[in-house]
């Protein structure tokens, strides 16, 4: 997880920065649950690989966004040992679509999550991760807990401190906000997930601890 | 008189029962939960409208600072000024292929599928509701739930010929299908072209917001992007366009927050997939120039669809009523982007003014207000000598009485209470909703009076019963009432018909005629209480009249609130079990407020029964003019009241209803609360 609160590590968190993450995560989890997302809070890389192997059963390709997602627990070579082949964007930029395309798992970190509406926020240069996060049936979010803020005007602020620090312009060239799966209920109103985007998406959420341990 | 295109247009509607249930369904399944998302944001719509209403009075300014942001960003940036221009860069531009599409009301505002089409462009709808009208050659029956109408079995037909296999009936595997056979269109497009929900000057960034992903699989996928937009769709900043989504998200569809919302500042880098082009097409046609006249809150909308839910002619009409954009709201921006006269074939005529989009609507806009200037700019260019009559008459309440009471002894039959005599009403040129004219009974007037009943030209001309009892039972109660007879009408009437000079007039009349009594104003009329209390202050903003009016308003109480507030009468359960239903008029409801006092004493009547939150269809000259539209709206308020008794407290809302249950067969009585009130005894 780059960028967002990157002058903090976990071994000088306070008390009560500790508090103020786990009250967070907390209602982060409703959230998103309540928004069709499948969640996990890991407290270690043993534990947050354990759940990305549960969402990754029985799937065959992986295409990974350009950048840090889930880097720094190695998703990507866990994936490859669980027999996936995986796809990192950036590798080869004129097949990524294809690659997107014919992906069952994409893979992609966030920059921010609105805990109130349990909104997703992806800001990128490339354009990758709006294509990763948006043409597998399932798409698994990495993030790590600093990227909570308590509503959209906060995760908003984030983007926008992002945009300035990173890449020094009033706001980076794409952001997506996910709140759930895709879903269309245009066929008798009834509620169907899955219509043009992934109908999984499965949020790991990393605490502090996962750096240290 | 041959059938207006309107008329005409009622008529189609009215007979496409599969698009009505369609309709009918997706408002029953909505509208719950939009009022529940509104329950949760209560500041959402204030906020909204600060920044719709700082953004229209800024908008040159803003309009620069956007084009400029979104250039810097790399954006190809046009501003047409009117349809054709729009049409011409966009065939520039798309010079062929496939054409994969999202929703876009500035698409059809521009008719830009037709034209493409006809260049060899082979135009794709992606959202899925959208698609389906596309294979159905048919057109959306709810923005939010265009393809509602069909049923399941031809859903299934549709996209198994679509697919090229064999389908089950089954929603969640026609989904697959559908999501199957689009995927290639969507891979291999060589444009995609969408709308904008907002666009923000600072950032120059386009916002976006849906649910099925398709947008952002038409703006990643092909190599170029064209947005096309309204000027008015920009706001000052990123955070305003993204409170823009949250209240379309919140009152179009009744959700937090969609579950995509795309920010798109522009192409993609060197390297990277996405496309190489990003035009955003900016439209004015019409807007700059309706601005600078004065009609800014109509572009306060955001299209989220919200009003239509709650508006009792779409309802009944569907996207019949409005052109391109639907609904009262529609008519007026046809009315601003083309002409009058297309507003009028859209229904500019048809709205009953009961305020409920403005209720629903995020940004609060008065649509019953724009539309009644729209109405008033048609009729002031019409000749006088009607407008003079109708005020005469309107002016001085015995006047119309006895007038009144002439034509119904010259035409007798006519005014039986069937509905094939109520029929030929209309040939006198009065509307089939009037009751006959009766003779107001003589009632004991009070020698020193502390109220003044202003009981309104169709208590004193039908329903004289009405104003006789509210006599009776303020008497009971102490209260020596004054029920003059020679009231001006409260001039909403022709208000609604465009005649404001009259209205205003009328409103002064009105105020210097109550002056010369004390006490409160009783009104027994919910429409005259509305406009009495809220609009004279509005209607003669910067007259000298207004402080005046102002003091009257603060006189002005509905006879159910006074005698439930102050006579603290009801409240207590009868002893009598007979259900008394109760029908809210929308002046009394939505204007005034008036909603406990009617319901506590008829508690004490009988046993109230709710009905349904519907409008009896006698709002505006609808009655007059579209009558069979009008009785669609009457009859959906009367398909399931069960009571013997309707109750209510206004005699606009008791002529329509009496009319809709002798159309219907239904031997229900109509009745005043407080004629109930009366013979209780309370």
């Amino acid at each position: 997880m780059k960028g967002v609160d990157d002058g903090m590590d976990a071994g000088g968190a306070s008390g009560r920065e500790v508090r103020v993450e786990n009250r967070l995560l907390t209602q982060a989890v409703a959230a998103l649950t309540a928004q069709g997302c499948r969640v996990s809070v890991a407290g270690s890389v043993g534990e947050a690989l354990a759940f990305v192997a549960r969402v990754a059963a029985g799937k065959r390709r992986a295409v990974l966004s350009r950048g840090e997602a889930g880097e720094e627990i190695g998703v990507a070579g866990f994936l490859a040992g669980q027999g996936l082949s995986v796809w990192r964007c950036g590798e080869t930029p004129g097949k990524t679509v294809q690659a997107c395309l014919e992906a069952d798992l994409g893979v992609t970190g966030a920059q921010a999550v609105a805990v109130e509406t349990g909104t997703i926020f992806l800001a990128e240069e490339g354009g990758e991760a709006r294509l990763v996060s948006n043409l597998p049936p399932t798409h698994l979010v990495v993030a790590g807990a600093e990227c909570l803020a308590p509503d959209l005007a906060g995760a908003l602020a984030m983007v926008r401190r992002l945009s300035r620090d990173v890449y020094g312009r009033p706001l980076v060239r794409y952001v997506s906000a996910i709140s759930g799966p895709s879903r269309t209920g245009d066929i008798g109103m009834q509620l169907v997930p899955g219509m043009h985007g992934p109908r999984e998406v499965a949020v790991l959420l990393l605490a502090r601890t996962c750096r240290t341990g | 008189m041959p059938k207006s295109v309107f008329d005409r247009r009622i008529e189609a509607a009215l007979a496409d029962v599969a698009g009505a249930a369609g309709r009918q369904k997706a408002l029953s399944l909505i509208c719950p939960d939009i009022q529940a998302a509104r329950q949760r944001h209560p500041p959402l719509s204030e906020r909204l409208r600060r920044i719709k209403a700082e953004s229209m009075s800024r908008l040159p300014e803003l309009l620069d600072q956007a084009v400029t942001a979104l250039t810097v960003n790399g954006c190809r940036v046009f501003l047409a000024a009117d349809a054709g221009a729009a049409r011409d860069y966009i065939g520039g531009v798309v010079q062929g292929g496939v054409l994969v599409k999202s929703k876009t009301n500035v698409g059809k505002e521009i008719g830009v599928d037709g034209y493409l089409a006809a260049r060899g462009v082979t135009v794709v709808e992606t959202d899925l509701g959208d698609r389906l009208n596309q294979l159905d050659h048919g057109t959306a029956s709810h923005p939010l739930a265009p393809a509602i109408h069909l049923p399941l079995s031809r859903v299934r037909e549709l996209l198994a010929r679509e697919s090229g296999r064999d389908l089950p009936e089954d929603v969640a595997e026609l989904v697959r299908a559908a999501r199957e056979s689009l995927r290639p269109h969507l891979a291999g497009a060589d444009t995609g072209l969408t709308g904008a929900n907002a666009i923000a000057a600072d950032t120059g960034a386009v916002v976006l917001m849906e649910n099925e992903g398709n947008i952002r699989a038409v703006t990643s996928l092909p190599a170029v992007h064209i947005v096309v937009a309204g000027i008015t769709k920009i706001v000052p900043t990123l955070e305003d366009a993204v409170t823009v989504v949250e209240a379309a998200s919140v009152f179009g569809a009744g959700q937090d927050l969609g579950t995509y919302m795309s920010v798109i500042t522009g192409p993609a880098p060197e390297g990277h997939p996405g496309p190489r082009e990003v035009h955003v097409v900016l439209l004015d046609n019409g807007r700059l120039r309706a601005l600078a006249g004065g009609w800014g809150e109509a572009f306060y909308c955001i299209n989220c669809g919200g009003c239509l839910n709650f508006c009792p002619v779409y309802r009944v009409l569907g996207g019949r009523f409005g052109h391109r954009y639907i609904g009262g709201i529609g008519v007026v921006q046809t009315a601003l982007t083309e002409t009058v006269a297309a507003s009028t074939d859209a229904g500019l005529w048809a709205c009953l003014s009961c305020g409920r989009c403005t209720d629903a609507c995020p940004a609060q806009i008065d649509i019953p207000e724009l539309i009644g200037r729209l109405r008033a700019g048609i009729v002031q260019e019409r000749p006088s000598i009607g407008r003079r009559l109708v005020r005469g008459l309107l002016g001085d309440q015995a006047r119309l009485s006895r007038v009144l009471r002439v034509v119904r002894r010259l035409t007798g039959p006519l005014w039986e209470e069937r509905p094939a005599r109520r029929a030929l009403r209309p040939r006198l040129g009065v509307s089939r909703l009037l009751p006959a004219p009766r003779v107001r009974p003589a009632v004991p007037s009070a020698g020193r009076a502390h109220a003044v009943v202003y009981a309104g030209c169709l208590t004193g001309t039908c329903y004289p019963e009405v104003g006789a009892a509210a006599l009776r039972v303020l008497s009971r109660h102490g209260v020596a009432a004054k029920w003059p007879d020679r009231e001006p009408c409260c001039g909403l009437p022709l208000w609604n018909a465009g005649d404001r000079e009259g209205a205003c007039a009328l409103a002064r009349r009105n105020i210097s005629f109550l002056t010369a009594f004390d006490g409160p104003v009783l009104t027994l009329c919910a429409t005259c209480g509305d406009t009495l209390k809220n609009f004279y202050p509005r209607w003669l903003a910067g007259d000298p009249w207004q402080e005046q009016a102002r003091r009257l308003s603060g006189r002005v109480r509905d006879l159910t609130a006074f005698l439930a507030d102050d006579l603290t009468l009801g409240g207590i359960a009868g002893t009598d079990s007979w259900p008394v239903a109760y029908h809210d008029p929308c002046h009394l409801r939505l204007g005034l407020g008036v909603t406990v006092q009617p319901r506590r004493l008829l508690q004490a009547c009988g046993r109230m029964v709710e009905t349904a939150d519907r409008c009896c269809g006698f709002g505006g000259p609808a009655g007059w003019r579209h009558y069979p539209m009008a009785a669609a709206v009457g009859d959906e308020k009367l398909a399931r009241v069960g009571a013997k008794t309707l109750a209510t407290a206004c005699p606009g809302c008791m002529a329509a209803l009496t009319d809709g249950l002798d159309r219907l067969g239904r031997a229900v009585a109509v009745r005043h609360v407080v004629e109930l009130v009366d013979e209780a005894g309370l």
